[in-house]
């Protein structure tokens, strides 16, 4: 296998791993270091990329991400031995984040639908909710708070701004 | 050339005090007044938010918008940290400890007529040595080359490292995630793609407004919803309370000039911002007062000179903006990057090139502290009011203005799909201790570095970077500030 073949593998393997232990991290083991370790890993992907990137350039394009992307890789180790010397660092502060990746999924799955169901569709979807996962119970103030969300939005975009938002391919 | 003229003035005098001038002064400081007392919501985060929504306006008119919700947003924390003891920003922290004691003691009005008029006359010092000093210094920097901008660059960052609230490690990390961040598009002097994946929407770099958003807005409100904080509401007394006597007022008046002064002089600091003025102007309010122990049980005079440094640490944090292009707070990131939105630059340039944006700054900072005079003195109530919005509503609407903002800056849902991406990354790297003003910075500073610096590679090599003795004397102070966290300790 050549040089250049083994960087592009070892980039994505790289990158995942970096983005797994963090991900596991947040959901099971809450310690410090383990993310630092998986930011280490994302760094390494990306010195390696950079490298990749400034051995094929023919001008200097790719020295400068080369030499941050060193730096950083460096600095983020510096970071992992001075947090295992100071035990007090290890634990993460907050257990709450199952909570918070769940409302990115949601957040996620929103953005996947405003190019489907339009954007005001999928705004009083999203907003309606949002608000009820963070445990917002008075409805009549939700629902009328959400129409004039709507009504300004298109006032403001649509009418002031000349700005169209998104309708969707469903409607 | 002349950057400081009375011709220029009545420019920004015409573009500011115009009727729609007036109207966007008032509306900014509504709003950054709700910003400053929505706990959780800083300057940053509210300008960051309002910045998609100037795309079709006047660029002048935009600018006078944004300084005054900035200027506006430093004093509305303070409503909230005197009212319940919950302050809007961190900069308000310091003005809790004397203020809500007053409250404690039943004197809130006072309480909140001190920092209202402390806010008022410390930013309005604060504005007047913004137009001083920027004028002065934009003349100095029409003489600044690549080498020299590649080490004011680099003395800003340093800078955050050495008076940011961060470690001097995670704050590095911070700025160099930030740097990292600028690489990714078409070589600027090549055309090469770096680190794009083959995204075409990656080709022009990543858009600085999203990235802003998400990691000021979608990450704060993701680490107080780990936190629980949507839980939390306080419940608001009503409360009435006469203001302070003038003969109280008076006593404090040499206290409010120093820690004005103070506080412009800190903002100019890239990285220190309107935190660290207060802390410092308290402190030396603390030391030069003639009954330090009063001080946190309940002292006008604590009160005034936190209100008074946060306030025009505003002025001083715009000097290096719109002289230099090198933003002094987080907040002058995010113009920075509402000045690109723009097309314009910030710099020298504009002082000559868009007088009407410059000077309409100028003069809606100082009108913008009548406004808060106003709106202080008389809408106290109304704004506690306002802010006792429940959380879980606040927030919502907060991610989908995120979403929208970031939506709208190019009509395409992969921008929405960056603010959520960063808005993740700050969250998560929150967790590990590394804040989002470094990493902004860095993003902000990172494309000014690399294309200084291949500049003066291109035009002869390394030697270029210490040709001139103001490129020697900008990379002494880069490396004094960057060795200043391991000095400290043994100053």
């Amino acid at each position: 296998m050549d040089k250049n073949a083994l960087l592009e593998i070892l980039v994505p393997v790289l990158a995942s791993l970096g983005c797994a232990l963090i991900l596991s991290n947040l959901l099971f083991f809450k310690v410090k270091t383990l993310s630092l370790y998986g930011l280490l890993a994302i760094s390494l992907s990306v010195l390696v990329l950079s490298y990749n990137l400034n051995e094929n350039f023919k001008f200097d394009a790719g020295l400068f991400p080369l030499l941050i992307s060193a730096i950083l890789t460096v600095s983020i180790m510096l970071l992992i031995t001075s947090t295992k010397i100071d035990a007090n660092d290890l634990r993460l502060e907050n257990s709450n984040s199952k909570f918070v990746l769940a409302l990115i999924g949601l957040i996620g799955a929103y953005l996947f639908f405003i190019e489907i169901l339009g954007y005001y569709i999928a705004t009083s979807f999203f907003i309606f909710t949002c608000a009820s996962v963070l445990k917002y119970k008075n409805l009549l103030t939700l629902t009328s708070t959400i129409i004039c969300w709507c009504l300004v939005i298109f006032l403001l975009f649509e009418k002031v701004l000349k700005i169209n938002l998104s309708t969707g391919i469903i409607f | 050339m002349d950057l400081i003229s009375f011709d220029n003035l009545l420019i920004g005098i015409q573009t500011a005090i115009s009727l729609k001038g007036l109207c966007m002064i008032s509306l900014g400081v509504i709003l950054g007044i709700l910003v400053g007392a929505a706990p959780g919501m800083s300057p940053s985060m509210g300008v960051a938010l309002l910045v998609p929504f100037s795309y079709g306006m006047n660029p002048a008119l935009a600018f006078i918008f944004f300084v005054a919700v900035y200027q506006a947003a430093n004093y509305g924390g303070s409503i909230t940290a005197i009212a319940i003891n919950a302050p809007g920003t961190p900069a308000s922290v310091v003005t809790a400890i004397d203020g809500y004691e007053l409250t404690k003691q039943g004197k809130p009005g006072k309480a909140l007529g001190a920092a209202v008029l402390s806010s008022a006359i410390g930013g309005t010092i604060g504005a007047l040595l913004l137009i001083f000093l920027s004028g002065t210094i934009a003349e100095f920097g029409i003489q600044f080359g690549p080498a020299e901008y590649f080490w004011l660059a680099v003395f800003g960052l340093s800078t955050v490292i050495a008076f940011g609230k961060a470690n001097y490690l995670t704050s590095t990390i911070g700025i160099l995630i930030g740097v990292l961040f600028t690489t990714i598009g078409l070589d600027p002097f090549t055309g090469e793609e770096r680190l794009t994946f083959g995204i075409i929407e990656l080709f022009d770099g990543i858009s600085f407004i999203p990235a802003m958003i998400g990691l000021f807005a979608l990450a704060e409100i993701f680490t107080q919803i780990e936190n629980k904080d949507h839980q939390k509401n306080k419940l608001l007394k009503d409360f009435s309370g006469e203001l302070p006597k003038f003969s109280e007022f008076k006593e404090t008046i040499a206290t409010l000039i120093k820690s004005s002064f103070i506080g412009t002089f800190i903002g100019v600091i890239p990285g220190a911002g309107s935190t660290i003025a207060s802390f410092i102007s308290y402190g030396e309010a603390k030391r030069a007062s003639k009954n330090p122990d009063e001080l946190g049980k309940g002292s006008l005079e604590g009160v005034v000179a936190c209100e008074a440094a946060n306030s025009s640490s505003v002025g001083g944090a715009l000097v290096p903006l719109l002289a230099l292009g090198i933003p002094g707070s987080a907040t002058d990131a995010v113009l920075l990057g509402a000045l690109s939105l723009h097309g314009l630059v910030a710099g020298p340039a504009l002082f000559s090139t868009n007088p009407d944006i410059v000077y309409g700054i100028f003069v809606s900072v100082l009108a913008a502290n009548v406004f808060i005079l106003a709106f202080g003195l008389l809408g106290n109530k109304i704004w506690l009011r306002v802010i006792s919005t429940p959380k879980p509503l606040l927030f919502t609407f907060v991610i989908a203005m995120c979403i929208l903002g970031s939506y709208t800056i190019k009509n395409s849902i992969f921008e929405a799909w960056v603010c959520l991406f960063f808005g993740v990354a700050g969250w998560i790297l929150k967790k590990l201790s590394i804040p989002p003003a470094p990493i902004v910075l860095g993003l902000v500073l990172g494309a000014m570095i690399e294309i200084n610096l291949r500049r003066s590679m291109l035009a002869g090599g390394v030697e270029i970077l210490y040709s001139s003795n103001l490129a020697i004397i900008l990379a002494v102070l880069s490396l004094i500030s960057f060795l200043f966290p391991f000095t400290r300790r043994f100053i």
